[in-house]
């Protein structure tokens, strides 16, 4: 899965996707850590539901964009003992890619005048 | 974040729990606690920030969201299971075991699609009717008589009006009649049918109008209608046909509509007629001529009406117990009325025997899922060992199974295409309702579900052995041998498929041995292969005309005569094997006729005098009828029916008998009894009648040929036309082939069964041989052992042998019950065989233990190729 054009053969990335690979993008998070993680980086404004959000772990596992990691407790949390996930280099080579690939359609939005108002 | 404050109420866990399990098995076994913490926080987490309003916009995104993740997840799972299982039938190893699947899932399914669309199309179609099941059929009865099947009288027909378990009442009779309409006069099957018979039937014409109860009144322009085969074949579907006038027996109709070709019940009506008035019959309640059809009216049921019938019958009998002595009527489904019983009967069997044949199919592809899961159980410990969970295996395993079954089944629907079109042709004309034939939405449904059982069927058990296995010991066995281990597993599914093939193979040997007995049944007359036939329908039947029809045929059986090859003709009203019968009560002058108990029902026959030497029937007492000088009050009987009227014994000759129409015969002769109807009943009493009485409208020709009776068709043919050139004259049948058509069906469903019994064995006895094989391939060892401490080779067959046959013989035994317990529905449709002669049951037994044996012995020879100094130098 190293391979630069497999990883690009995954592009475009649906948005639970992208948003997942950002969340783990600085730390090791459980499942629901990430869902949280979402939430804030996002102003509450994406929630991920436990489907869509397990179901794309088990797909991120599968390609090898993430690994999961040995349960062990939140130290924030209840007492369960969760799963932890983290970002692989192919996964981080992914996200980059689907930001350069969003980056890219911004600017060709932005030349043809199509420019967000604001408020 | 520490929220154990809210707690997240019971049910709402519970429900959630549900939901989790439209995801496929082994991810929930990944990831359902995970799921159910990361929903048991966000609820709290909704209930704390936003109250009720959040958790409920919880519910409903948890459940979109769910539903959406789950079909997809499902659907990947099993584009990923089909994937693999494609790969592993069509990989190397494989591709023999899967061809070998293929083939005997495909013959299976195919048998069973195409045995299906049969008895879908004769019993279970809906017919072309408005509310098909309320139509009904009144048959009359008269238990005492021993009549369970019967026509109707028209002053009955008329009284059964007041009831009021029915909206329509209609009654139909047989009116085969000539058409002329300028071009070549043709013989046509016509009925005659009260007003309302297609309002009853809610049938529509396909064009013109039906008939109205004014076209049914005496003195009316006489008015037809003709049906679309018809309309198309002689008026090329024209729409101008309707209006024109066509002469019926020579009397004038104005065709009104064209009927729909298909009426339910027949489909070779070309000419419809409305009811009239028959002077003949319609006047007396003992002349029973009416097929009555009804309509239930709404709301009531089939007893409620049946209940009423009853009591209007019972009353009748007491107002006219002279003719309705003894009389009832039975109310059934217009089904039952198109579909003998025994025709019914038989395709319940047959379906039940392709339904057996599909199991011994299905356990076949079992055993070999098995052998082939023992070779794969190194792939299957090393997927455990990396963690694959046994439900993703099992559903794999389903999988590749159902992959299978699809396949096969889809090849199995070309055949079943293929062997439908081929029914079309192979039916015998017999069986109701075979112009329908086709495979439809139901018999699909049928033979997907046939597809997923089988799918189960061969993959459930082999999985669960696959699997049973824990993984080190999968892994074990698999190094040390390729072939897996003992399989107790296989030896019972060979045990169960043989003794399926035994339930099938008594079930196909007791219907041959009827149906022999069948073919060889004494008919009553000699050389059916020279006796040749054809019936003629006489378009003058006005009172004057009886005369002017009696010269005709007189002179035609001289002009007939005359030809060369031809050894004798007369005519007949009807002649053995032909599809239509007449019968009366009779006594011994004196009694009162159709009293039961005392009078016989008989069957009644207009005869010309040399009919008896034409068909050869001997003489036994007395003599026959004398040629133009006939007193019309003679009559010869039946040898049976002389015993049954004068059971003593006395000499019947010169007696006389009173017949239901009051009428006195005086008995000069008797002969001997000849199979009227079919093959499988006893002889029908019968009386014969000169041609001095009466003389019917249709009467039969029939000619005992010396020669070819084929050569004979276009001179009489041509004969015919010399006395009336306006004659038509239908096919001609040699009695050989109506005694044929009258056994065609039992001895298709023979053929059939037998086919089916034959492949099942064919199958049961390739399990045997692979089990045993494969037993002796495991034993090597232990065989090479006994070979070093001195056993001959013939005590090491045996030894291998000896295991198999036990398990053969259970099966056969197991097989024998079971045939033992369904005999009683194979024994309706037998003839001269018991369905549990145990002379069949000990043959049939005995035969497949060596086919067995056979199939026991030709693996375990291997055993005397081993080597045992070789094999245990390897061990």
């Amino acid at each position: 899965m190293s391979h630069h054009d497999d990883l690009e053969s995954l592009l475009p990335l649906p948005p639970a996707t992208f948003h997942i690979l950002v969340a783990l993008s600085d730390a090791d998070r459980h499942g629901y850590g990430i869902m949280q993680e979402v939430a804030q980086r996002t102003g509450g404004k994406t929630k991920l539901n436990p489907g869509t959000l397990y179901t794309t772990i088990q797909r991120l596992l599968e390609k090898g964009l993430i690994v999961e990691l040995n349960e062990r407790r939140d130290p924030d949390e209840d007492d369960e003992r969760r799963r932890y996930y983290r970002l692989t280099r192919s996964g981080r080579r992914v996200a980059q890619l689907e930001l350069a690939r969003l980056t890219e359609m911004v600017a060709l939005g932005r030349r043809a005048g199509l420019v967000p108002e604001k408020g | 974040m520490r929220s154990a404050t809210t707690k997240v109420p019971a049910w709402a866990d519970r429900v959630y729990t549900a939901l989790l399990r439209a995801y496929p098995a082994s991810f929930r076994e990944e990831y359902a606690g995970e799921m159910r913490a990361a929903f048991r926080s966000r609820w709290r987490e909704e209930r704390r920030e936003r109250g009720l309003l959040g958790v409920a916009r919880l519910w409903i995104a948890v459940l979109a969201d769910t539903l959406a993740t789950a079909v997809r997840s499902q659907g990947e799972m099993l584009a990923r299971d089909v994937r693999y299982g494609w790969r592993s039938l069509t990989g190397r190893p494989s591709w023999s075991f899967t061809a070998a699947a293929l083939l005997t899932l495909a013959l299976g399914i195919g048998a069973v699609t195409t045995i299906y669309t049969v008895v879908h199309t004769v019993l279970l179609a809906p017919l072309p009717y408005r509310g098909p099941d309320r139509v009904v059929h009144l048959r009359d009865v008269n238990p005492g008589l021993g009549i369970e099947d019967f026509s109707s009288s028209m002053p009955n027909f008329r009284s059964w009006q007041e009831a009021r378990g029915f909206s329509h009442l209609t009654a139909l009779r047989i009116a085969d009649s000539n058409l002329t309409d300028g071009s070549e006069p043709l013989k046509v099957s016509g009925l005659k049918v009260s007003a309302n018979f297609w309002d009853m039937l809610g049938m529509r014409p396909v064009a013109g109008r039906a008939f109205l109860p004014a076209d049914d009144v005496q003195g009316r322009a006489p008015v037809a209608m003709i049906s679309e085969g018809l309309w198309r074949r002689r008026y090329g579907g024209d729409p101008a046909a309707i209006g024109r006038t066509v002469d019926v027996n020579l009397v004038p109709h104005v065709i009104i509509g064209i009927a729909p070709q298909d009426v339910g019940f027949a489909s070779n009506i070309d000419l419809w007629m409305p009811l009239g008035y028959d002077p003949e019959a319609d006047d007396s309640r003992g002349d029973h001529r009416l097929i009555v059809l009804g309509r239930l009216a709404p709301g009531v049921t089939l007893q409620q009406a049946q209940q009423e019938m009853v009591g209007l019958t019972s009353r009748l009998e007491q107002e006219f117990p002279e003719a309705n002595k003894g009389w009832s009527v039975v109310v059934e489904p217009i089904r039952d009325f198109i579909v003998a019983d025994a025709v019914a009967q038989r395709l319940r069997i047959l379906l039940a025997a392709v339904a057996l044949l599909l199991l011994v199919a299905a356990t076949n592809v079992a055993n070999l899922q098995i052998a082939r899961a023992g070779g794969r159980l190194r792939e299957i410990g090393v997927r455990l060992a990396l963690g694959a969970s046994r439900a993703r295996l099992v559903r794999q395993m389903l999988t590749e199974n159902l992959l299978l079954a699809t396949a096969g089944g889809a090849a199995g629907l070309v055949l079943a295409w293929a062997g439908v079109r081929a029914s079309a042709a192979w039916l015998p004309v017999s069986l109701p309702r075979r112009e329908t034939l086709a495979i439809d939405l139901p018999v699909l449904l049928v033979a997907a579900l046939c597809i997923v059982l089988t799918a189960l069927l061969t993959g459930l058990l082999p999985a669960r052995l696959a699997l049973r296995s824990n993984v080190q010991e999968a892994l074990q066995q698999a190094g040390r041998s390729t072939t897996g281990g003992r399989s107790p597993a296989r030896h019972a599914l060979v045990a169960a498929q043989l003794a399926l093939a035994t339930t099938l193979v008594v079930g196909a040997a007791l219907l041959t041995q009827s149906l022999v007995r069948l073919q060889k049944v004494a008919l009553g007359f000699a050389d059916p292969e020279h006796l040749l036939t054809t019936p003629i329908t006489r378009s003058l039947t006005a009172e004057d005309a009886a005369d002017r029809n009696l010269d005709f045929y007189h002179a035609l059986i001289e002009e007939v005569r005359a030809l060369p090859g031809v050894a004798a003709a007369a005519v007949s009203s009807e002649v053995p094997f032909g599809d239509q019968t007449t019968e009366m009560p009779v006594v011994p002058a004196g009694g009162s006729p159709g009293v039961p108990g005392e009078s016989v029902q008989a069957n009644w026959r207009i005869v010309t005098a040399d009919f008896f030497r034409t068909m050869q029937i001997p003489l036994r007492r007395g003599r026959t009828f004398e040629e133009g000088r006939e007193p019309w009050q003679s009559m010869i009987l039946s040898e049976g029916l002389a015993r049954q009227l004068w059971p003593d014994g006395r000499d019947p000759i010169g007696r006389e008998v009173t017949l239901g129409n009051r009428k006195t015969f005086t008995i000069v002769g008797v002969v001997g009894d000849v199979r009227q109807l079919e093959l499988g009943k006893d002889p029908t009493p019968t009386m014969y009648i000169s041609t001095s009485w009466i003389i019917l409208p249709t009467m039969t020709l029939v000619v005992r040929t010396r020669t070819d009776p084929a050569a004979l068709v276009q001179p009489i043919r041509q004969a015919v036309a010399r006395l009336d050139p306006h004659q038509p004259v239908s096919a001609f049948q040699t009695m050989r082939s109506a005694v044929a058509a009258n056994a065609a069906e039992p001895r298709l469903n023979t053929v059939l069964v037998a086919s089916f019994a034959g492949l099942a064995l064919l199958l049961a006895v390739v399990g045997v041989a692979g089990v045993v094989g494969y037993s002796v391939g495991q034993r090597t060892r232990e065989l090479a052992v006994r070979l070093a401490l001195g056993a001959s080779r013939g005590q090491a067959v045996r030894h291998v042998m000896s295991g198999g046959l036990a398990m053969c013989a259970m099966g056969i035994l197991c097989g024998v019950g079971a045939a033992l317990a369904l005999g009683r529905a194979l024994a309706s449709v037998l003839f001269g065989v018991d369905a549990h002669d145990p002379l069949t049951l000990l043959g049939t037994s005995a035969a497949l233990l060596a086919a067995a044996a056979l199939a026991c012995w030709l693996p375990a020879r291997r055993a005397t190729r081993i080597s045992p100094s070789l094999t245990l130098r390897e061990g």
